[in-house]
């Protein structure tokens, strides 16, 4: 097959390109998400969440091409895997003058993941509203906190949040965070919302970017893998659905965004960060395993 | 010829000559999942895959 640019060989199906110009798609595309739903200014400061995996350094990658991000990470724990994931991106910011800041829950909870989870529900629930806690937390003074969630995590997101139901929940999900800045949060943006997780992949190899094939051990368990490997079932029968998924949610947000009563977000008594009622979420789990509180996250 | 898995770290030895496509369907993989590459550069489902060949398959999910 040729690339349908030039006369190269294509090295990907859909669209059929070759090495150059699937790169120069690719980029095209991020560029083109972050200009047309206005993600991130020219003179915004950013911070990019990475892990190490090859989503977040690809986006670091291709961000460091026009903007100067900064990088944040969160180190749970989560031994044979994070402190590998960690590695690989000290190594990638190191070699490419990225400033990198990591928090871990044990210097800041003073246990790690597996100290807060108590074998009913999920482990990635717990990890998830714990990750996110220190990514707003540590994003503060900078204009915008870009993830590496990409169209296969927004796809799923946006099944899971339907099957549930969690329409509350499905309305702010987008490519911005449904909470603009304010000085209790940083907003969040994707610019690979509209980039599949095969792109990125086929990108970071072209790209020598380094790429760790390791899954986070509770991921297998989640039910978000359970709907990822639907998904990817159908996409290969029905090509298009992922995307079909993306353009029906994003034509019917607004619609249903008037049916959800804006909440009042109030400070945790405990730490001050923002909470739905008088203590947040984060806390309420830290507090529940007692011998793990780190007294600094108190008022 | 040879498949290899990176993140198993396995091998599988095959006689095989024909599309990946072809190849992908004969062992059950869903290219949604796997990137190929032969000889470092990736390559497409109608590519022809003779049987000195090695390639290997990049897995797309990894991560959390």
């Amino acid at each position: 097959m040729l690339c349908k640019k030039c006369t190269e060989t294509a090295i990907f199906d859909t669209p059929s390109l070759c090495k150059l110009h699937f790169s120069m798609y690719i980029e095209g595309k991020v560029f083109d998400t972050i200009k047309r739903f206005k993600l991130i200014s020219p003179k915004e400061k950013i911070v990019v969440a990475a892990s190490g995996g090859k989503d977040s350094l690809t986006l670091l990658h291709i961000l460091s091409k026009r903007f100067n991000p900064r990088c944040l990470a969160i180190d749970e724990g989560i031994t044979g895997y994070r402190d590998n994931t960690l590695t690989t991106l000290k190594e990638f910011c190191l070699q490419r003058k990225i400033k990198l800041m990591v928090v871990s829950y044990k210097s800041e909870f003073g246990g790690e993941l597996g100290n807060y989870l108590n074998g009913k529900g999920s482990p990635c629930s717990v990890c998830g509203t714990l990750r996110r806690y220190l990514l707003n937390k540590y994003a503060k003074g900078y204009d915008k906190l870009c993830t590496g969630h990409n169209m296969d995590d927004e796809a799923q997101a946006i099944i899971m949040n339907f099957l549930k139901p969690n329409i509350e929940t499905m309305t702010k999900t987008g490519y911005k965070s449904g909470i603009t800045y304010n000085d209790i949060f940083v907003q969040r943006v994707k610019p690979f919302y509209f980039i599949k997780e095969k792109e990125i992949v086929t990108y970071a190899h072209l790209n020598n970017i380094p790429m760790g094939f390791d899954e986070c051990p509770h991921a297998v368990y989640s039910y978000r893998a359970k709907i990822r490997d639907l998904l990817n079932e159908y996409e290969a029968k029905y090509p298009g659905t992922k995307e079909n998924i993306i353009d029906f949610f994003l034509s019917i947000r607004e619609k249903i965004k008037h049916l959800i009563k804006e909440r009042d977000i109030n400070l945790c008594n405990y730490c001050g960060e923002p909470a739905k009622g008088e203590v947040c979420n984060t806390c309420k789990i830290v507090r529940t395993h007692s011998n793990f509180i780190n007294l600094s996250t108190k008022k | 010829m040879e498949l290899y898995f990176p993140r198993t770290k396995e091998t599988i030895k095959t006689y095989f000559s024909g599309k990946l496509a072809d190849l992908f369907t004969k062992y059950d993989i869903n290219p949604e999942c796997v990137v190929a590459v032969r000889d470092g550069i990736v390559i497409t489902l109608d590519t022809v895959i003779a049987d000195k060949d090695i390639l290997i398959l990049l897995p797309v999910i990894s991560g959390g």
